[in-house]
């Protein structure tokens, strides 16, 4: 914090530059304004109106021409995908024994590829706080944009950028043992995603209360209807707090009223200004 | 408004109380000096982060983005007026006479007006790029407080008028 000293203590050539900052002749304009009950020197007062005006306009001007490059620098892009294409090759024939396969071989050559285009050169951005909804038919290539976007699987051309943590919730109850009760699935499930175990027992007693299980939490969760076990692992999966989450087709889950409370829940998520993905 | 009644109990009990000090009337004169300085200082401080800080509001709306600086210089300015009123009960309290001068006030008030939301127009404008230039603010603004003659006490009023 500051100390006091005397002006008769600076060297006198430094004092003159003490009064070229013009905040420090301010401060001295309002001492003698109030304390020394000195009428501040009139040609002063007008140099220091003009020097204001001028660090104003300069300053106005100044932050007027970098206010088009703002934009771009406030809203970062969270996730950038440049000409993903994935090609995926299929066998046409299966075998299941090395002999039908050898046989076939000697007939026939080498097996032919069937060669499925599933993404072409796909490209866009995401900034910071916004919703991207990628909608299509069953087979068009949602699920493994997606996966490509968590990097579950590799683009086989292109690149794909990801800032910040995300959570990619394709397929629910990932790691769910069925011989393990849901509260043990609860920590093993909150595990695998990347929570530790004690923000894990900090949250659990609200994943129970939100997924409506508390009479049957600590049974074994193969006794569980497949509603339930949906709803244990939607509760899992949105305990969660991460920059980035990836939903795919996992809303319509349980009964209505529970499909309804997990919109609300992505619809307060979303409120957060963090993004997600569907 | 409560920070600087706080800092003045601080400074009048260090060097009225512990010090003797024998500057005439030192509150006041550190009272006058402190709170348009902490209007220049936390305006600036404020408006570095405010164009980040509203980061919606300037891209996703017609908005013009100087708006947001000079809202936080004027809100420091309300705070500001609206501690005049303790500095007179402090002048009156030590007796030190109130004259026509205070009526050059409102110039001054303009003065630094123009130049609080010029100044604050840079740092603004950096931390959208840099954003550890709040960081350099600080130690910028620590400066100027050592130079704006804050904690500089003028021998000649303090010391020999004294009565």
């Amino acid at each position: 914090m500051p100390v006091m000293y005397f002006d008769t203590q600076i060297p006198s050539k430094y004092q003159k530059l003490i009064y070229l900052n013009p905040i420090a002749y301010l401060i001295k304009v309002y001492h003698d304004i109030f304390y020394n009950n000195l009428m501040p020197r009139p040609e002063l007062l007008i140099l220091l109106f003009f020097i204001s005006i001028v660090v104003y306009i300069i300053g106005f001007n100044y932050f007027h021409s970098k206010k088009d490059v703002f934009a771009e620098y406030i809203m970062s892009v969270v996730i950038e995908v440049k000409n993903v294409t994935k090609i995926f090759k299929r066998h046409t024939k299966k075998y299941f024994s090395i002999k039908s396969a050898f046989v076939d071989f000697i007939k026939h050559g080498r097996p032919q590829m069937q060669i499925v285009k599933a993404l072409d050169n796909i490209s866009f951005d995401m900034v910071s706080g916004s919703t991207l909804g990628i909608i299509g038919k069953n087979g068009a290539g949602k699920s493994t944009l997606l996966k490509i976007i968590s990097g579950i699987i590799k683009p086989t051309s292109g690149s794909v950028k990801v800032k910040g943590s995300l959570v990619p919730l394709l397929e629910l109850g990932t790691g769910f043992h069925p011989e393990l009760t849901g509260r043990e699935n609860i920590i093993i499930s909150g595990l695998i995603l990347g929570l530790s175990k004690k923000e894990i027992y900090k949250k659990i007693d609200e994943i129970i209360e939100f997924a409506e299980l508390k009479d049957v939490i600590d049974e074994p969760v193969r006794t569980y209807s497949s509603g339930m076990y949906s709803r244990l692992a939607f509760s899992t999966a949105f305990s969660i707090d991460p920059d980035i989450i990836i939903l795919d087709e996992i809303l319509s889950v349980g009964d209505i009223a529970f499909a309804s409370k997990s919109k609300e829940k992505v619809k307060e998520f979303k409120r957060k200004t963090k993004r997600y993905c569907l | 408004m409560l920070n600087p009644l706080l800092n003045l109990l601080i400074y009048t009990f260090l060097f009225v109380v512990i010090f003797k000090s024998t500057a005439k009337n030192y509150p006041v004169y550190f009272f006058s000096g402190i709170l348009p300085w902490n209007w220049f200082s936390s305006s600036v401080m404020e408006a570095t982060d405010s164009v980040v800080s509203a980061g919606a509001l300037i891209t996703k709306s017609t908005l013009p983005a100087e708006i947001v600086v000079i809202t936080k210089v004027v809100s420091n300015l309300i705070n500001y007026l609206l501690s005049i009123p303790i500095l007179f009960l402090f002048l009156m309290f030590f007796h030190v006479k109130i004259s026509f001068i205070v009526l050059f006030l409102p110039v001054v008030i303009i003065i630094q007006f123009f130049l609080t939301s010029g100044v604050a127009f840079f740092p603004a404008t950096w931390n959208v790029f840099y954003r550890d230039v709040r960081q350099i603010m600080q130690t910028i603004i620590q400066l100027l407080f050592f130079v704006c003659q804050l904690c500089i006490l003028i021998h000649k009023y303090l010391l020999n008028t004294k009565s």
